[in-house]
């Protein structure tokens, strides 16, 4: 198991909502490789992300101030869609606080409107080669984690 | 119009032939008095000189006593019409009897009268019985008859014996003979009526009173024949009189009543002038015979007319002038008869003007109304006038058909009683006398048996000259078959307006289910393209770790063989990205608005400069007309194209591109022209196909779906496309977009 034991959450850096295994573990070794995978929460779909962030379900005893720098969002999912979950998060008072970068397989005009008009923070097309994709996690952790400034 | 009476509809529905014409009862009976009165009297006569008794041979005491052979005379005439006195009832033998009788009598008349004018005696009248010269009074001869009566023998005896005979002109000698005999016969009647009996009567009482009956009855015996024929049919029924003075003028068949009247009226004249001889003396012998000459000319025309002036002329000259009888009378008298006798010719000859004149007219008016009525019938319509009170009060023969009521049965009733809406007929004929007239006033005429004709009705008022309202004149034409045949047209016409619908609902259903399973099968393309994104990304991720993590563990062919893998992945994922791109140009709505063509392939060649980049290629971009489409898709339509030609022009040392366009009817063809490497025509088809490839793949990269997306995008703007090429002598493709009709 890659990522932050769910129960035994100390500090929380990302929340990856991703439902499939390799990509996942993908993502993580790119983030690995530059140092940015120490706190990472790995969910395998959207019911599980609104959980963890609404503090329901098996997160209800996580405390509150605990709140990742950013959420990474794949929009295929099992149970809530990437948009749904995008969609609530979007329209609570607080969770919209957290900045949110969709990361889909999805090329669709659709969808990347769809989701700017829900006010996601970034949106980005994960490249089928692998260099690519590696490169684009990579640049998309170092953003999120180290220049971009998020509000107290 | 609607008015014609009764007898001219007739008249004119059913022309009747005219029968053979028995001859009425009264004048058979008449003919069979006069013969059997003749042969009466005759007889008498003879029985007077076989007993001795004079007043059975004078009739009355010590006048004129009948010769014997005037008594055998009249019984052989008298025998000889009884027995020939029905028109077409006799014997052959019948007939010559009755032929010889009268031969007989026309000898001795004929004998007796030349006697008279040659003084013969040939012994014939004293053949029965001797004639005393006692008791033959005023006698011309012992025993002979009067001259008169030897004429009247003769001329009656040669009219039997022609009785049945006419000319092919339609005369009847028969007839004339009799009446030149009636009328002496007159002669001698008034002889004893006007003159005193002791002065120039040489003829006795029953043979004068016998001849004069004699003469009619012959003229009467054959009423089929010349004057005599009588007017038959309805008009029967009319009197007599009644026919003679209002409608006999033109009849041919009035004459005998015309004469007839002429010969009364003088003879009554005559009398008259007798009776009042005392008080007028001889100065005004003709008085009374004016009025009766007017009278018969007025009346009868110019043959009765002129005959009432010659028998005045006759009478007055005879009877009146002195001296009596015939001879040459006074200047003064002849001075006067002439006056008369001009003026009584002229009146006849004016009355005749008259006569023929108002003849011509009534003929006139006869005419037109048989002419009219002649169009009333022959009307294949119903025609019928009402009157203001809405009785019927004619129909044509159409409108029997149509009711099944014949004429005597509708004239005089309700005619609304007709149709099967009473009220709706009676309402449209309150329209007519509001408005004046209706047209196509639709109502169904129930047929006596039940049947129902649809009629339109066309009707409008008909006045009198005064302007006055008589009624209404109404048309109905029989719309029934039509009204059949509109009906079947609309049982049609819903019939196939239901096929239509029908095939209209299936098409659009299965239009329905073709849209619904395209769009799965779009869906499905998408999200399967989408699907294979992911582990496409772990293939090639994780063949990568493991030249990453593994590298020493693995010699050069280890190495290749996760390379090779690697390249598959590649290639792959852009079929993936093209199934996409060319899903979604099927799957996008477009967003129609005018495009600038040589804009667009300016941008697309912006996009391919990486593609141009050290190849030697000349783009040629010739005015391009501007469109109406979706500009992204166009430009990528035309960087598909442009890629296209730029990868098979590069081989060249000199590659040539033409971009260019021309205005065909309805449409603007584009092309892009290269002088690349071509294709051969016979798979110009497999050209616009889904990863349908003419060239390998190591020799020209690419997975054959550019021009599938052009096929796509052209047809989803209406358009065609097609291409041309040959073996490396470049290859053309055409796009044509609708312009509207503006060239």
């Amino acid at each position: 198991m890659i990522g932050t034991e769910k129960n035994n959450i100390k500090a929380l850096d990302i929340l990856l909502v991703e439902d499939n295994a390799t990509d996942a573990e993908l993502c993580m070794r790119a983030l690995k490789k530059h140092g940015l995978a120490n706190n990472i929460l790995w969910v395998k779909d959207g019911a599980e992300a609104l959980d963890f962030v609404f503090r329901t379900g098996e997160y209800a005893g996580i405390p509150n101030g605990l709140r990742p720098k950013v959420i990474l969002l794949d929009l295929r999912l099992p149970k809530v869609s990437g948009i749904e979950v995008l969609r609530k998060l979007k329209a609570d008072e607080h969770a919209r606080l957290i900045p949110i970068a969709v990361l889909t397989s999805s090329k669709e005009d659709n969808d990347l409107e769809e989701c700017y008009r829900l006010g996601v923070n970034s949106y980005i097309a994960k490249p089928v080669e692998f260099d690519q994709f590696m490169d684009t996690i990579a640049n998309l952790g170092m953003y999120w984690m180290v220049i971009n400034k998020l509000p107290s | 119009m609607g008015t014609v009476s009764a007898s001219g509809v007739k008249a004119a529905a059913r022309p009747p032939a005219r029968p053979p014409c028995p001859p009425t009862s009264q004048w058979s009976a008449f003919v069979s008095f006069g013969a059997a009165f003749s042969a009466i009297i005759g007889l008498l006569g003879l029985t007077g000189w076989m007993l001795d008794v004079p007043v059975l041979k004078s009739g009355l005491p010590g006048m004129v006593q009948i010769k014997a052979n005037t008594a055998i005379c009249l019984i052989l005439l008298g025998a000889s019409l009884w027995l020939r006195r029905k028109a077409n009832e006799q014997t052959r033998g019948q007939n010559f009897a009755g032929q010889l009788m009268a031969g007989m009598a026309a000898a001795i008349g004929l004998v007796s009268f030349g006697e008279y004018l040659f003084g013969w005696d040939l012994g014939i009248d004293q053949l029965l019985f001797a004639d005393s010269p006692r008791e033959a009074i005023r006698s011309v001869a012992q025993g002979l008859m009067a001259p008169v009566n030897a004429l009247n023998f003769y001329f009656l005896g040669l009219a039997l014996i022609l009785l049945s005979w006419t000319t092919l002109h339609g005369v009847w000698p028969s007839q004339m003979l009799s009446f030149t005999a009636g009328l002496i016969s007159l002669f001698n009647l008034l002889d004893f009526i006007l003159v005193p009996h002791d002065l120039h009567t040489y003829t006795s009482l029953p043979a004068a009173v016998a001849l004069a009956v004699l003469s009619l009855a012959v003229m009467c015996a054959r009423p089929q024949f010349g004057y005599g024929a009588l007017p038959r049919g309805s008009e029967q029924q009319n009197s007599i009189i009644r026919r003679w003075f209002f409608q006999g003028f033109a009849e041919q068949h009035t004459q005998p009543l015309r004469y007839g009247g002429a010969v009364v009226m003088v003879v009554v004249a005559a009398m008259v002038r007798r009776a009042l001889e005392r008080s007028l003396g001889e100065v005004s012998a003709f008085l009374l015979f004016y009025p009766a000459t007017l009278l018969a000319a007025v009346l009868g025309g110019l043959g009765p007319g002129i005959l009432a002036t010659v028998l005045s002329a006759a009478i007055a000259g005879y009877f009146i002038f002195d001296p009596p009888g015939i001879g040459v009378g006074r200047l003064s008298d002849v001075a006067s008869l002439t006056v008369f006798s001009a003026t009584g010719i002229a009146i006849a000859a004016l009355a005749e003007n008259l006569g023929r004149t108002r003849r011509h007219a009534a003929d006139k008016v006869r005419k037109a109304s048989l002419y009219a009525r002649s169009l009333i019938e022959a009307s294949l319509d119903p025609l019928v006038t009402i009157s203001p009170e809405g009785k019927i009060t004619d129909v044509n023969q159409a409108t029997e058909e149509a009711t099944g009521v014949a004429r005597a049965g509708l004239v005089g009733t309700d005619f609304a009683g007709y149709f099967t809406e009473p009220e709706k007929a009676r309402a449209g004929y309150r329209q007519v006398f509001n408005q004046g007239q209706v047209h196509d006033y639709p109502l169904a005429v129930r047929h006596v048996s039940g049947k129902v004709m649809d009629v339109l009705y066309h009707a409008r008022l008909y006045r009198d000259e005064g302007g006055a309202v008589e009624g209404v004149f109404a048309a109905a034409r029989d719309v029934t078959e039509r009204k059949q045949a509109e009906q079947e047209l609309s049982v049609y016409r819903q019939h196939l307006e239901d096929l239509v619908a029908e095939r209209t609902a299936e098409i659009q259903t299965a239009n329905q289910r073709l849209e619904t399973a395209n769009q799965e099968l779009e869906t499905f393309a998408y999200s399967v393209s989408h699907d294979l994104r992911t582990p496409l990304r772990a293939v090639d991720g994780f063949s990568r770790i493991l030249l990453e993590d593994y590298a020493p563990k693995l010699d050069t062919e280890g190495q290749r063989i996760v390379t090779v893998v690697r390249e598959g992945t590649k290639k792959m994922a852009q079929m993936i990205d093209d199934i996409l791109a060319f899903s979604r140009a099927g799957r996008l709505e477009l967003s129609i608005r005018a495009i600038d063509m040589e804009e667009l392939v300016r941008a697309a060649l912006k996009d391919l400069e990486p593609a141009l980049d050290g190849a030697n290629i000349k783009v040629e971009i010739k005015p391009l007309p501007a469109s109406h489409g979706d500009a992204s898709m166009i430009q990528r339509l035309w960087t598909n194209l442009l890629d296209n030609a730029i990868k098979f022009t590069r081989p060249k040392p000199q590659g040539v591109i033409e971009v260019g366009a021309q205005n065909g009817e309805n449409e603007t063809i584009y092309h892009v022209k290269d002088n690349g490497v071509g294709f051969d025509m016979q798979y110009a088809h497999k050209l616009f196909g889904v990863f349908q490839r003419l060239h390998a793949q190591d020799e020209f990269p690419g997975t054959g779906i550019g021009l599938a997306i052009v096929k796509r995008i052209v047809a989803r703007h209406s358009g065609r496309v097609w291409a041309e090429g040959k073996v490396n002598q470049g290859a053309s493709i055409y796009f044509a977009l609708p312009n509207g009709g503006k060239s």
